[in-house]
């Protein structure tokens, strides 16, 4: 079996994603693993990713039944700290709007072409979350899979660049200096029925989120439970680790030159930013709602943050906000909306799951 | 020397907080202590939360009077970091 154009095409793209996560930074602890994969399946010969082959199986055990990417929401519900939205419910409505450009980007591929299960899969590159969209297009269309990913990690790193331009179009230098106050505390009584009381309420409302927001919500009773420190130490640390190296280079293994090297491909990425600025714009215009119900004590920039990319997109509005002010610290705020953005995530996917699955 | 206002610094985020005689964080350089003089907006400390480093400012020209942390501190919102006189 010889080498073809098509796998010669998808080595260098390996190997310029190796680049960017070694050489920038960019996601390394993801990019990596699919890169390596995507250059495995990519030698002739070696049948990798076929029937029989090492990357075949992580794929058909790990991903076909979902097993990994319920895995690592359970390491993120153990890593996240909900208590910035629990100390500001509202910011959760921050966190809804910016799943905006999941909807919008659908919208968009149904247009292009793709077809209605494929768009949804392209529309949740909008959530920045990556077990979410690995997780949504296993189950609605796998041969997009890498596509998928790679645009929705690629984006994530991206975040810095994207998201400015589209907060300063939409708010005011004056909305942009607002200083907000820190809120009460939050008790550990409350933190600990978060998790219960969140999977209780969404997963009877929408069955279809209960792999992802149960194993969300178990991770974080793991970490706030107080009694469950081992657990919680190997969940968000070992557990999370492993899963990683098993999913990402079975993700980069559903890289081969036939199902990569298509038009599709060139769409996917083109919608995927499309998705992130409009979701950064849903969060950031109701932002400015809230500025003003609050009479000018909530900055709309925090908006932005509700894209989830945990903690990226917050670190981002706290540069931007200092920009305007260099008294406006707001990474903390904008940690609500935030984590608030993954939930939001999950239950995009999940109506996605329940109206076409 | 007339006695000109004094400004104080402080924590505006919660975190792990650098401060003279530590160094800055990216530029590896001393940060001001005591007796120096700051220009407007220039970096006096940083405050480490979500691995990221956030600077804190001085807000007007001044010379540091007093710093009251210590590099490694935890610091909580409104914790007194450094205190200016306004020249």
């Amino acid at each position: 079996m010889g080498l073809t154009v098509g796998n010669m095409i998808m080595i260098v793209v390996a190997l310029v994603l190796l680049y960017l996560a070694i050489g920038k930074g960019f996601e390394p602890l993801l990019l990596v693993g699919i890169a390596f994969g995507c250059l495995l399946a990519n030698i002739p010969g070696a049948g990798i990713s076929d029937e029989g082959g090492l990357l075949y199986y992580f794929y058909k055990y790990g991903l076909e039944t979902e097993i990994m990417p319920c895995l690592i929401f359970l390491g993120i519900g153990a890593l996240t700290d909900f208590t910035p939205l629990l100390a500001r419910p509202v910011t959760f409505l921050l966190g809804a709007a910016a799943q905006f450009g999941v909807f919008f980007a659908m919208f968009l591929a149904d247009m292009l072409g793709f077809g209605i299960k494929e768009a949804a899969s392209i529309g949740i590159i909008g959530g920045a979350d990556g077990p979410t969209a690995i997780y949504l297009t296993v189950k609605l269309a796998p041969h997009l899979l890498g596509a998928v990913v790679v645009a929705a990690y690629s984006y994530m790193s991206l975040v810095p660049l994207i998201q400015p331009p589209v907060i300063r179009l939409l708010t005011t230098q004056k909305e942009r200096e607002t200083v907000m106050e820190y809120p009460k505390p939050v008790s550990k009584i409350t933190r600990i029925l978060f998790p219960i009381v969140t999977t209780i309420v969404t997963c009877l409302l929408l069955p279809d989120t209960t792999p992802l927001i149960g194993c969300l919500m178990l991770g974080n009773l793991l970490r706030e439970s107080g009694v469950t420190d081992r657990l919680f130490k190997t969940a968000q640390g070992e557990m999370i680790n492993i899963v990683t190296i098993l999913l990402t280079i079975a993700v980069g293994g559903t890289m081969g030159a036939e199902t990569f090297l298509t038009a599709a491909t060139l769409k996917i990425i083109a919608l995927g930013a499309v998705a992130f600025a409009a979701s950064t714009a849903g969060g950031v215009l109701l932002g400015k709602l809230f500025y003003v119900l609050s009479g000018g004590k909530i900055n709309p920039i925090i908006g932005a943050a509700g894209v989830s990319a945990v903690p990226m997109a917050a670190r981002v509005s706290q540069v931007e906000g200092q920009k305007a002010n260099p008294e406006n610290f707001l990474l903390m705020h904008a940690m609500g909306p935030n984590v608030a953005g993954v939930i939001g995530t999950a239950v995009a996917a999940g109506c996605f799951l329940a109206l076409l699955g | 020397m007339a006695n000109g206002n004094l400004i104080e610094i402080r924590a505006k985020l919660p975190g792990q907080v650098t401060i003279h005689p530590g160094k800055h964080p990216m530029k590896n350089t001393d940060l001001p202590g005591v007796g120096d003089v700051v220009e407007e907006r220039q970096e006096v400390a940083f405050i480490e939360a979500m691995k990221m480093q956030n600077q804190i400012l001085a807000p007007k020209k001044g010379k540091v009077v007093e710093i009251h942390a210590t590099t490694g501190d935890m610091v909580k919102v409104g914790d007194l970091l450094m205190t200016l006189e306004e020249l």
